[in-house]
């Protein structure tokens, strides 16, 4: 089904936009640490990784624009801050601790790539070939946290305990990476989405094989209360959200 | 960004050598030869080709900075991703430069502590203020413009790693300055306040840029070790001139105006007049200039200048905060010499 009746177009943008929003501020704020990351390697991998994440947004905010007509920098650049979409561990300041990246990347890499792989079987096709496309790419991200984790968990007594409180630090924001987006029931009953059962407890069975041997351990709670989801941020979005916008906003109109 | 090894090359000590392999190295490096790691070299030909290779790769380590700040701000999603991975680039061309010196001897890791303990420097024109995202458009492609020229040339030098990384090096510099002039181009044909904020970013660093090259050229500076061992292959004031022929004419092209400035200490603009040489002449083809500050050049690389504690500070900050996770990586290894 390449067509997607009117009915749903509010309820599946929604859905894009927590795709979207997600990859653009994270991309946004691990972006930042291109020239100053703890080894030259590092900071070249993981500025790759910004670089794929800010372009997956937007591969989505295209996708909106194929529903909508919105141009993708105005969606991606010119919202207020209840419109985003993104859970607020996209944007909580790491502090330029290597442990506070490292955990957020963690939490929002293996949730990105199980949410990636349930929206490539969506019946609407333009979604699905995208995600499908997008989660080969998000499965090398895993790898790479994934690496990152077995080392910094495995290597001396203090990085573990950085790591550790990093993970516990940022536990309470992973949760809400989970709140419901609006409208998404919606898309179940309609047979435009599949539900597949409980996200919170696919990825926390992912997320505890993967600490696995390395000493560390996650204590991330299911999902209560609203948030980023539902456009409800943080002091540390808007912190992130004034930056991203504040060359754009002193003439969204012209040409950058 | 990038820059130009302009190290300071006063060398006493290669009289030492002996006569005939000297005699013979000469003679090989002014056929065209090139130097491999291996092979004989005089001692001062290694520790200035250390230096270069080391002062070169410091500039595109710190060159990351004043744009790397921007990343953030960058207002379109197209921007956004160019600027980040245009600092990336810099950031893997000081890591490629760091390994051509540390085969010359010298360990990454005291090259990186080096640096940000001040025993050594990095490209004067980083120590200039980076203000608005115009500045961000100027560097990209005067001073990117710039290191392009000089690399151009320092890729026919004589010590094989070096020029071979040149090479790989001004590749990507290339789409530096693509990336640069277009977001020129895309401001000077903006509103009013674009190009105001355009105009005003050029004029801070016209200067930097003309001073890119290294200062004046001393009269033997044919004689002297850089460019009779082929470590460079144009002058300061040969590639200068260049740069005035190509980029003067090209900034007026697009409507700017190439000024005189004074600046304040912060590197802000005080004052700026047309510049009253600037004018082609049709004999040699050459555009007359006026030179930049050398005062404040010479100011600015004792230290002295705008921004070079701010600089330094993220540098060390930046070393300091990942102390912690190399040591978790190398396992205690902190001065392992490939991965600090
Ligand atoms: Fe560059
Ligand atoms: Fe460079």
């Amino acid at each position: 089904m390449s067509e997607l009746d009117k009915q749903f177009h509010e309820a599946i943008v929604n859905v894009l936009l927590c795709v979207a929003d997600d990859k653009l501020f994270l991309g946004h704020r691990n972006s930042d640490w291109t020239g100053i990351a703890p080894i030259l390697e590092a900071d070249i991998a993981f500025s790759s990784l910004a670089q794929d994440d800010i372009a997956h947004a937007g591969a989505f905010y295209e996708l909106i624009n194929s529903i909508n007509g919105e141009n993708p920098d105005q969606i991606a650049f010119g919202r207020n801050t209840s419109a985003y979409r993104c859970a607020d561990i996209v944007t909580k300041d790491d502090e330029f601790n290597w442990a506070n990246a490292i955990a957020r990347q963690f939490y929002c890499n293996v949730y990105e790539y199980l949410r990636l792989q349930r929206l490539s079987n969506c019946t609407w096709s333009p979604l699905a070939n995208l995600a499908k496309r997008i989660d080969a790419e998000q499965a090398i991200h895993v790898d790479h946290i994934t690496t990152w984790m077995e080392h910094l968990g495995n290597g001396t007594e203090d990085s573990k305990e950085r790591m550790q409180k990093a993970l516990d630090d940022y536990a309470p924001y992973a949760s809400m990476m989970f709140e419901a987006p609006r409208g998404i029931d919606t898309l179940f009953e309609g047979g435009i989405l599949v539900n597949e059962g409980c996200l919170f407890t696919a990825w926390k069975d992912c997320v505890d094989n993967i600490v696995d041997g390395t000493g560390l351990t996650i204590t991330v709670e299911p999902c209560t209360g609203d948030g980023g989801r539902t456009g409800n941020h943080d002091e540390d979005f808007t912190r992130s959200l004034n930056e991203l916008q504040e060359v754009f906003n002193t003439d969204p109109l012209a040409a950058w | 960004m990038s820059a130009s090894a302009n190290v300071e090359v006063k060398v006493k000590e290669f009289s030492k050598e002996d006569p005939a392999k000297l005699a013979a190295f000469e003679k090989h490096v002014a056929e065209g030869g090139l130097v491999e790691p291996n092979d004989w070299m005089p001692e001062a030909y290694r520790a200035l080709m250390l230096r270069m290779a080391e002062h070169h790769a410091n500039s595109e380590i710190v060159g990351a900075l004043p744009e790397g700040e921007w990343i953030t701000k960058a207002p379109s999603l197209l921007r956004k991703l160019a600027l980040t991975a245009k600092v990336q680039d810099e950031v893997g061309h000081g890591q490629m430069l760091y390994e051509v010196a540390q085969d010359l001897g010298k360990t990454r890791n005291a090259m990186l502590r080096d640096l940000i303990t001040g025993v050594t420097k990095y490209h004067n024109c980083f120590n200039y203020p980076c203000p608005t995202w115009a500045d961000v458009c100027m560097i990209a492609w005067l001073i990117d413009g710039a290191a392009i020229l000089n690399q151009g040339t320092l890729a026919h030098g004589s010590f094989g790693p070096y020029i071979r990384t040149m090479r790989r090096i001004n590749m990507e510099e290339a789409f530096h300055f693509k990336h640069g002039e277009d977001m020129v181009l895309t401001l000077m044909s903006g509103t009013e306040n674009q190009k105001k904020m355009a105009q005003e970013a050029f004029d801070r660093w016209w200067g930097p840029a003309l001073a890119f090259f290294g200062p004046v050229d001393p009269p033997d500076v044919m004689e002297r070790p850089a460019m009779k061992w082929r470590m460079k292959t144009a002058t300061n004031d040969e590639l200068r001139q260049k740069y005035v022929n190509r980029f003067a004419p090209a900034a007026m092209a697009t409507g700017l105006v190439v000024n005189v400035c004074e600046k304040d200490e912060k590197g802000f603009v005080t004052s700026a007049t047309p510049d009253p040489l600037l004018k082609l002449d049709k004999e040699t083809g050459n555009w007359g200039f006026t030179q930049p500050d050398w005062d404040e050049f010479f100011r600015v690389i004792r230290g002295d200048g705008p921004c070079n504690k701010e600089r330094m500070a993220l540098r060390r900050f930046s070393y300091e905060q990942g102390e912690w996770v190399r040591r978790a990586i190398l396992n205690g290894a902190t001065n392992a010499p490939c991965n600090n």
